[in-house]
């Protein structure tokens, strides 16, 4: 059994099932300090998200949707011209920041399962049976927030939704896919076993 | 203002006592708890008080507030509004910020009169409203004709609503509210105008006219407050009363609609919102938050268990948010 402790959580899944995406990305050099991952990726064995591809993002809080300020950014947040303003909330920002996070973990994991990261995958802890996404097995992405209300969750859930779109869309990948839960709501929905601390 | 009120055996609801009344005040709870009778019963009171000793009007304190309890209940018998005779009476009460205080009291057996009765509220001169859940615009003269011929079917929550936006002499804004006139009519990009000619109601953005029956629910509703503020049946210690709010509103246009209202409770207008909607008590919550100030929540559970809480305080538990959790839950176990 391996422990990790992100955000005041502390998670506990099965050693072969675990890779910690964000810090194996720093034995890539096309990936350290380029690329934004979650905490981890794992594949339970049993539960709710049993035979999974399971990515997922620890949290200890999230911003509040009634907070704006008025930017002008392109869509990867560099300021541009006038045309492009728009209103930018912090909200906005965290769920663009989340969900780049599972875009590029989900690429990741491709790009060693197909070879594109070959002459490094040597270096990397590569998990016993590596479960490969297959067309049809869909993979899940969870945000978990430490102590978040559960009213509060849907909100952070559609604005990260929103960002994940396009992707969701170009991958075929069910719309249910994403999960935002508080801890309680991971434990008992989900079946991951997380706690704070 | 309304600082108070205690009510017992009042339709479904078996007791209720509250003292704390702010600005902006919300009724919450499923459908027959109990929420929008106690607008109806508060906005019957207070528009006894306000007819009261007005102009040539001459009605007893009793005469009025029957009045407004038969045809705003529409029972054929006030009695009946005692819903539960045995645990005998109906009482009533309401006290005002400045202490003036409005009472009575009936069984189930009363038919024409109501005799315990006590009124040491001040004359007020301003207009208090209520706005439905259904829109009345496309109805107006059918809801007068039949309150007028003495039929039932609109109640006097409606007859009024339909009297208050009767043309009249239109002078210059109130200067108070002419921020949120702005506001409402930029919401819904015109605003609604009496046609003389045609004598009906128009909905003109530009230069272009829509008849108002061509119009959508939440631009009436918005239309209506606009003109209640417009022809100056409103003033600043006016009480707006509104049901349901969500009812034919976007939430886009429902959490801007109440932005405003937050704009005119800050011109001294108290407002009594009822609600089923899980983006009214958010974004209310937000409304408290940000004024930091009281903004108490009645909620009122189906086995007429009542709750009272404040959103400057946080988010009350009740079925509204509960429902929408669970809506939540079922997605994530998906």
């Amino acid at each position: 059994m391996i422990e990790m402790r992100e955000s005041g959580l502390l998670f506990r899944f099965e050693d072969e099932t675990f890779f910690p995406i964000e810090k194996e990305k720093d034995k890539l050099a096309t990936c350290k300090g380029h690329v934004k991952t979650c905490e981890c990726v794992v594949y339970p064995q049993k539960g709710h998200l049993c035979d999974k591809v399971v990515f997922i993002e620890a949290k200890s809080s999230a911003p509040n949707r009634a907070n704006c300020i008025v930017g002008k950014v392109t869509n990867d947040g560099t300021p541009i011209d006038t045309e492009h303003w728009r209103l930018l909330t912090p909200l906005d920002n965290y769920a663009r920041d989340i969900s780049q996070k599972f875009i590029d973990s989900f690429s990741m994991w491709h790009s060693i399962d197909t070879g594109f990261h070959n002459a490094s995958k040597g270096l990397l802890n590569i998990p016993a049976g590596k479960k490969t996404i297959r067309s049809g097995e869909h993979p899940i992405f969870v945000l978990v927030i430490k102590g978040f209300a559960d009213d509060w969750l849907a909100p952070v859930k559609a604005a990260i939704e929103a960002e994940l779109r396009h992707f969701i869309r170009a991958w075929n990948i069910r719309p249910t896919a994403l999960k935002v839960v508080n801890e309680s709501m991971a434990r008992e929905i989900l079946q991951i076993d997380v706690e704070t601390y | 203002m309304i600082k108070g009120v205690r009510l017992s055996n009042f339709g479904p609801i078996r007791s209720l006592t509250y003292s704390e009344f702010s600005k902006i005040n919300l009724f919450i709870g499923a459908n027959r708890s109990g929420k929008t009778t106690l607008l109806k019963a508060m906005y019957s009171a207070i528009k006894a008080v306000e007819l009261y000793g007005r102009g040539k009007n001459i009605k007893k304190i009793n005469e009025l507030l029957f009045d407004k309890l038969y045809w705003t209940f529409q029972s054929d018998r006030i009695g009946d509004i005692a819903s539960r005779p045995d645990n005998g009476a109906l009482t009533f009460s309401m006290t005002e910020d400045d202490g003036g205080m409005l009472s009575y009291s009936f069984s189930s057996k009363t038919e024409k009169q109501i005799v315990n009765i006590s009124n040491t509220c001040a004359a007020r001169n301003n207009d208090s409203v209520f706005i439905p859940a259904k829109e009345v615009l496309s109805l107006l003269d059918i809801i007068i004709q039949s309150r007028e011929e003495q039929r039932f079917g609109f109640d006097d929550t409606y007859y009024d609503l339909a009297k208050a936006l009767r043309p009249t002499t239109q002078g210059k804004n109130i200067k108070v509210f002419s921020k949120s006139r702005k506001e409402l009519e930029g919401l819904i990009d015109g605003r609604l105008e009496y046609d003389k000619t045609m004598k009906k109601w128009i909905f003109t953005q530009g230069r272009q006219k829509f008849d108002i029956t061509l119009t959508s629910e939440g631009t009436k509703k918005i239309a209506i407050l606009d003109t209640l503020l417009g022809n100056h049946y409103l003033s600043k210690s006016s009480i707006i009363f509104i049901d349901e709010p969500e009812a034919g509103l976007h939430p886009e246009l429902l959490v801007k609609f109440l932005d405003i209202i937050s704009m005119l409770s800050d011109c001294g207008i108290q407002v009594f919102i009822a609600s089923h909607s899980y983006f009214v008590i958010k974004k209310l919550y937000l409304i408290a938050q940000k004024k930091n100030e009281s903004l108490p929540v009645i909620s009122f559970g189906n086995n007429g268990n009542i709750q009272y809480a404040d959103l400057q305080h946080g988010m009350p538990d009740n079925p509204i948010i509960s429902q929408s959790v669970e809506l939540y839950k079922e997605e994530m176990s998906l």
